[in-house]
């Protein structure tokens, strides 16, 4: 194995062009900054390919490492209980992370050449590829790091540059509040990401992905840490908290869709693409921790389970073209943890791949759209564009088939594996959950693939058929694309159509899973419990037919415009007696037994989840706290120099008040020791030694008797009466001159 | 006692920064007027400064491998260890920075005088007597010495109301919290017969011990923690900081915050190892260790809530100053049980902290001029299209603050986190911490933003001094260099010895 | 002799009475004066404890703090000339600019 290949370039690259784009970008003409951004991932991806290559000649064990710099990073001697830490800036490629660098290498050169065309009015051009250059190195850190810590500079990396992102187009006040929302769920997420990262250093004492897969850490991981759950369990949830931010899962999915505020190629490069996939990505690389505790898993397939229904639903009733790509984006990501959820790690990660390509696919065509529309973003007001913009018509219906799930493009397959995963998911382990649970994942998988096809496809009919329900003037203006941005569009297409075969299913062909075969052997434990080949042609075949019922149901109501109601009545006429009905009939019942019920549901979600848990708590509840401080703050913070030297006093007034007391007061508490009547009393006592005046202690047993009062803590009593007496014991230290007491009940048989 | 050689030789980086400091005051008064110009007539004080901070440096560095094995000189007043002289290796830092910074600043606000960097020298010297201090009259001293140059800092901008004011707070507050000192020693010291740290530390390990848990030396105790938690600015003592730290000339500002901020924390350090190791002053509700988790609390919940609110950048920075002190407070406690083992990663703290509060206040004093101070974050607006290197280094220092690996900031925290996590019962302090951290982000972020996403609606007109690009661009290398080489600086401040332990 | 407990009540006294002058007067250089009670409370502490034990060391530091004292005192009263100077008044309820 090629041990010097310059793994550390792959990064370098992308972030050496942002540092040149940032720093001196504005001396560049507008074709050197582009040629700077570009050439740099373009580099970074012949590199990845290289690299891949190389693995692909290889064993399916065999990895290429590679350093920033020799010696630690990260570097502290042993100390109590916890031992030395040498974390060095590794990175690792093995045949996960090459898929991940290959995506974002790949796809990332297409969003670039595209916005080298879509940015091309902007004033700010430099800066704005500085950050997209910026953003894949930290995204390439993130996938390469090979170990916790380096990923966390990736993690906070691309977290950074999104918000930088979508700061590009934030004005000061209208979307502050998105922005800060976007920020608390992130932190929230990374909270999570922080204690995780903690807690499994704690016990395993390394952080490096390969060490963590060692044996002894995974012995480790298994210790039990409170009540009944493991290191691996709680460190395994807190981890996915952090991947539900980042990844947009419930609850912490509602940034997602305001970070449509930036441009759109940067919706589609981080928002849609590749960062949100970070939280898939980090499950199936420590795939080993999570599989310590089923329960873990089991939490992660049917929160992606609920996300990808909750979110196809809201899905279908928007109206802006890119709040329909967020809510599919989500209900995409859900589609990705219900594969790694249920072990079919490679199914996850499949997905993630073609999700990649037909959802950057998507974004881009929309920002094409949104370009020859002068900005507009209302699908409402879209329609019958297939004339005007041929290129961007036809590779978006393929990305739509793709997303729907339609043999055969890309969608199809991958989305297949993860509904088979689930459909086979294996529950045995867990007897606290239900052991249908698997099949009622794979049921609400099968919905939220219906909604999916039919909203998307509205979208498509809503923006490409029928009439133009915008104003003339903008339909004027309409236009194709330039090559630069229509190429990256049928590149994307081409993707989205042919890269489902590395991944054909083994009902299909026998050994030509090219992308199982690729990832499982190295990397993940072979799934257990395959299914049937008879079953899997069933389960194919049922999600081909759901998602045809979906696209058949887009078409029936948005093929001709808007409102199909009105359009069927005037078209129709003559055949009323039979078209008018069923149209009526087929409108009716999806109102009142689909979209209803659906809009209900959503709103119930949406209410308790967003408006209660984010929007109450969070958002608002955070703002009540710092503005209740801040009150504070300018009632004491007055300026006025004697409040100052009150608090100063106050403070130290405090400390001795409390201390003293409490120095005082330890004495009182006792243990009780009982033989039948004979009792023992054990005062704490303190202080002691010669110059020390020693406290003063009054026992009184609540039997009758005198109280016995001592200086010494102990005393033995012996009760003549029987049932239950009050036993307490005073205290007065004469140093601070306080008393005390404590005092419990004692059962005399 | 006596004065022989081996004993100045010993004390030669106190003795350095003294000597320059009169040595910058006479040059001053024997340079003959007028010395100023358009063009940096006083410049040749500040190199004396920084000459005599160079010489220092290379003193404190020359007896780090002697110190290994602690020694007590002065009849047991001063201590030299590997403690002492890594935190003076800090002190000049902050000193040299507040030094490079303060040139061009004075400069452009015109009121360069030479008895600054003489008071910049002096209050170093006070400092790192301070921090050698094996003695509460040496501590005094040492704080008094510290304070009071300081306190002339503050006020030195004689025109401008808002820095005699910061004066007038900074000195009546210290002054309070010094006479509750002085009083608490005086307890400490009645009570026990002795003011040696390392006596008192001898004192808590025999059965004399019982003397200290007398109400008067209790007291004493607790006013003299009153005295150092103002000088760490920990809530509820901290509220002259937001004040202080506004008002006074930024280059002060910066001094203030690393260099006075640094030998508060190493006093307490040691006061708090050598002569309080006593469990029962120790633990329990009633030990230092309790007293300064509450302290921690307070004082890094506060301090960023209040940050969040702020529009101003100095005053935002100067409550996040105070946020930080937090977090150090967290180290400081988990001292209490994991010992020798915490005081490293306080070191790296303080080191981390120092480049980048130097730092960060250095841009504020770069951006503003004399009349049009920019202080206020709409200001920074379109900092990043204008001066692109300036607001890169700022996006580093505050990233840096926030906690972002790979700087300082983040290893500073990782450090302090993992050795207090490695204590039973310390879990929630470092959540909180964790939270605080992430909700510092916040304010941080939001002077990036003002940078690199929004327009100016003003020229610049920074100051431009080499001396103050040089600082700015050290603070930042350096703040980068320890967050991407981490590993030899805490190696280095783990085997930090102290005396008496 | 009188029992040093009556020094420390004195010296408790009149480190109280400087207390409340500070947070009470509002005049910066009474304010000034109380605290250099303060100090001279803790030096009567200081010399009673001296006393009681026979031990000298308790006079050297009295005179520490004396010179300290008025080091703070001439820094001090530079300061509220300073301040004078630029907003012609000492009262301290009036040096606001700068709060919250």
């Amino acid at each position: 194995m090629e041990t010097d290949f310059p793994l550390y370039l792959i990064p370098l690259l992308p972030l050496a062009g942002a540092a040149i784009n940032l720093l001196v970008g504005k001396r560049i003409s507008r074709g050197g900054v582009a040629a700077i951004a570009c050439t740099s991932v373009a580099m970074a991806a012949v590199l990845g390919w290289k690299a891949a290559w190389l693995l692909f000649q290889s064993e399916p064990s065999a990895i290429l490492t590679a350093r920033f710099f020799d010696g630690d990073w990260i570097h502290a001697t042993e100390s109590h209980g916890i031992g030395s830490l040498h974390i060095q800036a590794g990175l690792l490629l093995d045949r996960l992370s090459a898929v991940m660098v290959l995506v974002i290498t790949t796809v990332g050169f297409l969003i670039h050449l595209y916005s080298t065309a879509y940015m091309e009015e902007d004033k700010n051009f430099n800066r704005y590829f500085g950050y997209l250059n910026l953003f894949t190195g930290a995204m390439l850190i993130l996938v390469l790091g090979d170990s916790l810590p380096v990923t966390f500079v990736g993690w906070e990396g691309v977290g950074l540059c999104s918000y930088l992102l979508i700061g590009f187009w934030f004005d000061k006040e209208a979307n502050a509040y998105a922005g800060r929302k976007a920020f608390i769920v992130n932190r929230v997420g990374d909270f999570g990401f922080l204690l995780g990262m903690f807690l499994i250093f704690s016990a395993t004492s390394t952080l490096s992905y390969r060490d963590l897969a060692s044996q002894q850490s995974v012995v480790a991981l298994h210790h039990v840490w409170f009540a009944k759950a493991s290191i691996a369990t709680v460190a395994g949830l807190l981890l996915f908290v952090g991947a539900t931010g980042k990844s947009a899962q419930l609850p912490l999915y509602v940034w997602l869709p305001d970070a449509m505020a930036g441009p759109t190629p940067v919706s589609a490069l981080i928002h849609a693409a590749t960062m949100v996939t970070a939280g898939v990505y980090m499950i199936a690389r420590l795939h080993f921790l999570f599989e310590i505790d089923p329960f873990v898993l089991a939490v992660i397939a049917s929160v992606g389970a609920l996300t990808a229904l909750f979110a196809a639903t809201i899905g279908i009733t928007q109206k802006p073209i890119k709040k329909i790509l967020a809510y599919s984006t989500v209900s995409q990501l859900g589609f990705m943890f219900i594969g790694v959820g249920t072990k079919a790690y490679d199914a996850g990660v499949f997905h993630l791949v073609t999700h990649a390509f037909f959802k950057a696919g998507l974004f881009l065509g929309a920002g094409s759209i949104m370009h020859a529309l002068s900005g507009e973003e209302d699908v409402t007001k879209m329609g019958g564009l297939r004339a005007k913009m041929p290129i961007t018509r036809w590779t978006f219906l393929v990305y739509c088939l793709a997303i729907a799930g339609i043999f055969p493009f890309a969608g199809f397959f991958s989305k297949d594996a993860i509904l088979a995963g689930a459909w086979s998911f294996d529950v045995a382990e867990m007897p606290e959950w239900p052991h249908w649970l698997g099949h009622a994942i794979y049921f609400v998988g099968l919905s939220a693939a219906f909604m999916t096809a039919f909203y998307m496809f509205r979208a498509y009919f809503l923006v490409f058929h029928g009439e133009f329900r915008g104003d003339h003037h903008t339909w004027d203006h309409a236009h194709e694309s330039p090559p630069a941005m229509t190429l990256p569009l049928v590149v994307l297409a081409i993707g989205s159509a042919a890269l489902g075969f590395l991944g054909m299913p083994e009902a299909f062909h026998k050994d030509w899973n090219l992308f199982e075969q690729w990832l499982v052997p190295a990397n993940f434990a072979p799934m257990v419990g395959e299914e049937h080949a008879s079953t899997e042609w069933a389960l194919m075949a049922v999600a081909t037919v759901v998602a045809g019922a979906g696209i058949f149901l887009a078409y029936r109501l948005y093929y001709r415009g808007i409102s199909p109601t009105a359009v069927a009545i005037k078209d129709a006429l003559p055949r009323l007696y039979k078209v008018v009905f069923n149209k009526y009939w087929v409108d009716e019942i999806y109102d009142s037994s689909v979209v209803r019920p659906l809009r209900s549901l959503a709103f119930v979600l949406w209410k308790g989840v967003d408006a209660l848990f984010i929007d109450l708590i969070l958002v608002r509840g955070s703002a009540f706290v710092v503005d209740l401080v801040g009150r504070g703050v300018r009632y004491l913070q007055s300026g006025d120099v004697q409040r100052y030297m009150a608090a100063v006093l106050l403070g130290t007034a405090a400390i001795i008040a409390v201390s003293a007391n409490w120095v005082a007061c330890t004495g009182a508490p006792f243990d009780v020791e009982q033989h039948g009547a004979d009792v023992t009393v054990r005062a704490h006592g303190m202080p002691s030694g010669p110059a020390a005046r020693p406290l003063e202690f009054s026992f009184d047993f609540g039997d009758g008797t005198p109280p016995v009062k001592q200086s010494t803590p102990t005393v033995r009593h012996h009760y003549d009466v029987h049932g239950r007496r009050r036993l307490t014991v005073n205290v007065l230290d004469p140093r601070w001159d306080i008393r005390s007491s404590d005092s419990r009940t004692v059962v005399i048989p | 006692m006596s004065f022989d050689s081996a004993q100045l030789a010993l004390s030669l980086p106190l003795l350095v920064v003294a000597a320059g400091g009169l040595l910058v005051l006479l040059l001053e008064a024997f340079s003959g007027t007028p010395a100023r110009d358009e063009h940096g007539g006083r410049s040749y004080l500040a190199v004396a400064a920084l000459i005599t901070l160079a010489i220092a440096t290379y003193a404190a560095v020359g007896q780090w491998a002697e110190a290994e094995t602690p020694k007590a000189i002065y009849g047991g007043m001063f201590a030299v260890d590997r403690f002492a002289l890594f935190v003076d290796v800090v002190l000049f830092a902050g000193a040299a920075l507040a030094v490079l910074l303060a040139g061009g600043f004075l400069r452009t606000h015109r009121f360069e005088f030479g008895e600054f960097y003489a008071l910049v020298l002096l209050g170093t010297a006070g400092a790192v007597m301070l921090v050698h201090a094996n003695d509460l009259v040496a501590l005094f001293i040492g704080l008094e010495t510290m304070s009071l140059a300081v306190y002339v800092l503050t006020g030195s901008w004689r025109r401008s109301a808002r820095s005699s004011e910061a004066a007038m707070k900074y000195f009546l507050v210290g002054a309070f919290a010094s006479a509750l000192l002085v009083y608490g020693i005086a307890l400490v010291y009645g009570t026990t017969g002795t003011t040696n740290l390392s006596s008192l530390g001898g004192l808590a390990k025999g059965t004399g011990g019982a003397v200290m848990q007398e109400p008067l030396f209790l007291i004493g105790s607790f006013l003299i923690i009153a005295g150092l938690a103002f000088k760490i600015a920990a809530v509820p003592f901290h509220m002259w900081a937001p004040d202080a730290y506004e008002g006074a000339p930024t280059p002060v500002t910066a001094f203030m915050a690393a260099a006075v901020k640094a030998a508060g924390f190493a006093t307490i350090v040691r006061l708090f190892t050598v002569a309080y190791g006593r469990p029962s002053l120790t633990f329990g509700a009633g030990g230092w260790a309790s007293i300064c988790a509450v302290l921690a609390i307070l004082t890094m919940s506060l301090g960023n809530l209040a940050a969040l609110r702020q529009d101003n950048v100095k005053r935002m920075l100067a409550w996040s100053s105070i946020a930080h002190a937090g977090y150090i407070l967290v180290g400081v406690v988990a001292m209490a049980r994991a010992g020798d083992d915490a005081r490293g990663p306080i070191l790296y703290y303080l080191l981390a902290y120092t480049l980048t509060t130097a730092g960060s206040f250095g841009v504020v004093a770069w951006i503003g001029s004399r009349g049009d101070e920019r202080q206020n974050v709409d200001d920074w607006a379109g900092l990043a299209a204008r001066h692109p290197a300036a607001a890169l280094a700022m996006t580093v220092l505050l990233l840096s603050l926030g906690g972002f690996p790979p700087t300082a900031g983040f290893f500073a925290k990782f450090y302090i986190f993992r050795v207090a996590l490695s204590q039973p019962g310390l879990i929630s302090l470092v959540l909180i911490a964790i939270a605080n951290s992430l909700v510092s982000v916040f304010y941080y972020l939001r002077v990036v933003t003002a940078m690199y996403f929004r327009e100016a609606h003003r020229p610049f007109a920074p100051v431009r001094a080499s001396g103050m690009t040089a600082g700015l661009i050290i603070a930042t290398v350096g703040t980068l260099a320890l967050g991407l080489a981490p590993g030899w600086v805490i190696e280095l401040a783990s085997k930090a010895t102290l005396l008496g332990k | 002799m009188i029992p040093v407990d009556h020094y420390l009540l004195v010296a408790g006294l009149l480190f109280a009475i400087g207390v409340v002058g500070v947070l009470l007067r509002r005049n910066a250089l009474i304010v000034l004066m109380s605290i250099e009670l303060m100090l001279n409370a803790a030096n009567l502490t200081l010399l009673a404890f001296g006393r009681a034990r026979g031990d000298s060391n308790f006079q050297a530091l009295a005179f520490l703090v004396v010179a300290v004292a008025a080091a703070e005192a001439a820094v001090g009263l530079a300061i509220v000339v300073g301040i004078f100077r630029n907003r012609h008044t000492t009262n301290l309820d009036e040096l606001t600019l700068m709060k919250h």
